[in-house]
């Protein structure tokens, strides 16, 4: 069997879905190939844009949120930074910030996973480990905890005995230390307290437990024990970890706020997390109402002819088919998604393009060599990946776009440290969605 | 080659230790009903031992089944979650991942056969066979009878 697109992606992540979304609108039959959930699905569901490269908690708040410095300080520091692809296809930073700002704000709205944020400025979250995260968007349920509207909070930091995934009392004290620093002011006490949600289970995860709190029981147990909670402690805000609801956290967050009339929100979960998970199924939704295929598949190899890609082979269900395409975004992430491989040596699976680290192309090299001393230091381990020209295509054997028909997005490129320079989903999306008009424009 | 000076003087002890053990292995087997004790013993024990066999097919299967993130991802499709205390599939391939042939150690789980844990897992386990076989497994032993 064999199936003809305009536009087939490679990955169901944040950068794929943007590429995808991005091509469905000037073609009909657009594609989307994913394996399994990736990296996407398994993050803490925020879009981070971009940090400041040398801020630390000990300084003041606002020195790390203005997002148009942070770029520009990665762009000086780091010449071979994907943020230099992104301002190359825009023209200047004006227009990257004018055509983030959109993509972003557009993405979201598509996703109705009531996904807040912009491009200006970063939200500080805190998280449930009680530091500090500067995220460019969040979901309504986290962003509502942003430190920034809190003046003189006192917070009551609420673990649920079920759950040993989330130590109440660790996440007080690390908000505590904030709370003397890039906080002061903001936060004036802390409290952590347990609350039980009276489950027959042992202990849950936290997926398990987003999906008890489908059942409004669930909740109606968690407002009672809070009630009590807030009686005791006197809190004015209720941090919660991030399983209020496996599709959206918000309704559970207005609940709490109605019934005990104190601020709640979630805190930014370690990844895997709920929030990631409620993105990789907004993701899903998106695709099926803007009528884009999803294919549970692996894209095992290509067809290609006269520097042009004409099909990918694809295996699906145990067996191995052609999927023809006009044109293709790679968006199949790095090591996780599998989009990168890495055995003795580093390689792109599917086209079998070079990887790079920087302006250097990877053959086998020992991953220890890739990895910093210590675990802040930058890891030139995660910047590897595939180079892009300015219209997003990745570079082949001579340094020349691959194929003029291919596209790539998203973590499969080199050129960024999601981690160090917090910016990962962000600048996954963005240049997904780069490649996706590219892609567009290729197959009309 | 000319055999390194260290070594040329341990060659004699080397060979009187081979002779002296070559003699004690011939006086072994000379003693009465000395001979097939080590099977005897294994045979009797072997059951009791509650060893279960592999079909290579199954063998070739159990890679697969260790390819276990962590994630707990699959809990959240789960619809038997809260339902008599069951915790989710996680825990249960977590456990069994890290040695599938331990698997009787590990409580095979209240599961249906829905399969709403599979296309969320990141490795993409076949988690549905993998309690399936932790179940036949399980009821293998029971035929072998309880532990001495």
């Amino acid at each position: 069997m064999s199936e003809t697109f305009d536009v087939v992606v490679i990955g169901g992540g944040l950068a794929g879905a943007a590429a995808a979304l991005e091509a469905a609108e000037g073609v009909r039959r657009v594609a989307v190939l994913s394996k399994a959930p990736g990296a996407t699905a398994l993050s803490s569901g925020c879009w981070d844009v971009a940090a400041a490269p040398h801020w630390r908690a000990d300084r003041p708040l606002e020195e790390a949120l203005d997002i148009r410095a942070n770029v520009v300080a990665l762009l000086r520091e780091e010449p071979d930074h994907l943020l230099h692809r992104v301002l190359a296809a825009a023209g200047d930073i004006e227009k990257a910030n004018t055509l983030a700002a959109g993509t972003l704000g557009r993405l979201t709205e598509r996703l109705g996973a009531g996904i807040v944020g912009g491009v200006a400025t970063l939200t500080p979250l805190l998280t449930d480990r009680g530091r500090l995260k500067l995220t460019g968007y969040a979901q309504r349920s986290l962003a509502e905890g942003s430190v920034r509207d809190m003046d003189a909070a006192r917070l009551l930091v609420v673990g649920f005995e079920e759950m040993p995934a989330f130590h109440a009392e660790t996440a007080a004290q690390a908000i505590a230390g904030l709370a003397e620093g890039p906080l002061r002011g903001r936060v004036e006490s802390v409290a952590c307290d347990y609350a039980s949600l009276a489950t027959r289970g042992g202990s849950l995860s936290p997926f398990a437990l987003a999906r008890l709190f489908e059942k409004p029981e669930t909740l109606e147990r968690l407002i009672d024990a809070l009630r009590a909670l807030a009686a005791k402690h006197h809190p004015t805000h209720l941090a919660l970890p991030a399983v209020l609801g496996a599709q959206d956290g918000a309704p559970a967050v207005r609940a709490i706020r109605e019934a005990t009339g104190l601020a709640a929100f979630e805190l930014v979960p370690h990844s895997p997390s709920v929030p990631g998970l409620r993105l990789h199924r907004a993701i899903e939704r998106a695709l099926d109402a803007a009528g884009i295929v999803r294919i549970a598949g692996e894209a095992v190899g290509a067809r290609t002819a006269g520097g042009r890609v004409d099909a990918l082979r694809v295996t699906r269900n145990g067996s191995e088919e052609a999927v023809a395409a006009q044109a293709v975004v790679l968006a199949g992430g790095k090591f996780l998604g599998g989009g990168i491989r890495k055995d003795r040596a580093f390689s792109e699976p599917v086209f079998d393009l070079p990887v790079y680290y920087r302006k250097r192309r990877l053959g086998a090299v020992y991953s220890g060599k890739l990895l910093g001393a210590n675990p802040g230091a930058r890891h030139p381990l995660f910047s590897v990946g595939l180079r892009v020209d300015d219209a997003f295509r990745p570079l082949g054997e001579h340094g020349a776009a691959a194929y003029e028909n291919l596209f790539a997005a998203g973590w499969i490129l080199g050129g960024y440290d999601f981690i160090r320079d917090g910016a990962g989903l962000g600048l996954a999306a963005v240049s997904g969605a780069l490649a996706g008009r590219g892609a567009r424009e290729a197959a009309a | 080659m000319k055999t390194p000076g260290r070594l040329r003087h341990s060659l004699p002890y080397a060979w009187a230790n081979l002779a002296v053990s070559f003699w004690i292995h011939v006086f072994k087997k000379l003693l009465p009903g000395r001979g097939r004790r080590g099977s005897a013993l294994f045979l009797r024990e072997y059951a009791p031992d509650r060893v279960v066999n592999l079909a290579p097919e199954e063998l070739a299967a159990l890679p697969a089944l260790e390819a276990c993130l962590s994630c707990s991802l699959c809990d959240a499709a789960c619809p038997e979650i809260g339902a008599g205390g069951f915790t989710g599939p996680a825990d249960f391939m977590r456990s069994l991942s890290r040695d599938p042939t331990y698997f009787a150690l590990v409580e095979p789980p209240a599961c249906g056969d829905c399969r709403a844990c599979e296309p969320l897992c990141p490795s993409r386990i076949p988690i549905r066979a993998a309690v399936r076989y932790v179940e036949d497994k399980r009821r293998a032993l029971e035929t072998l009878g309880p532990k001495k």
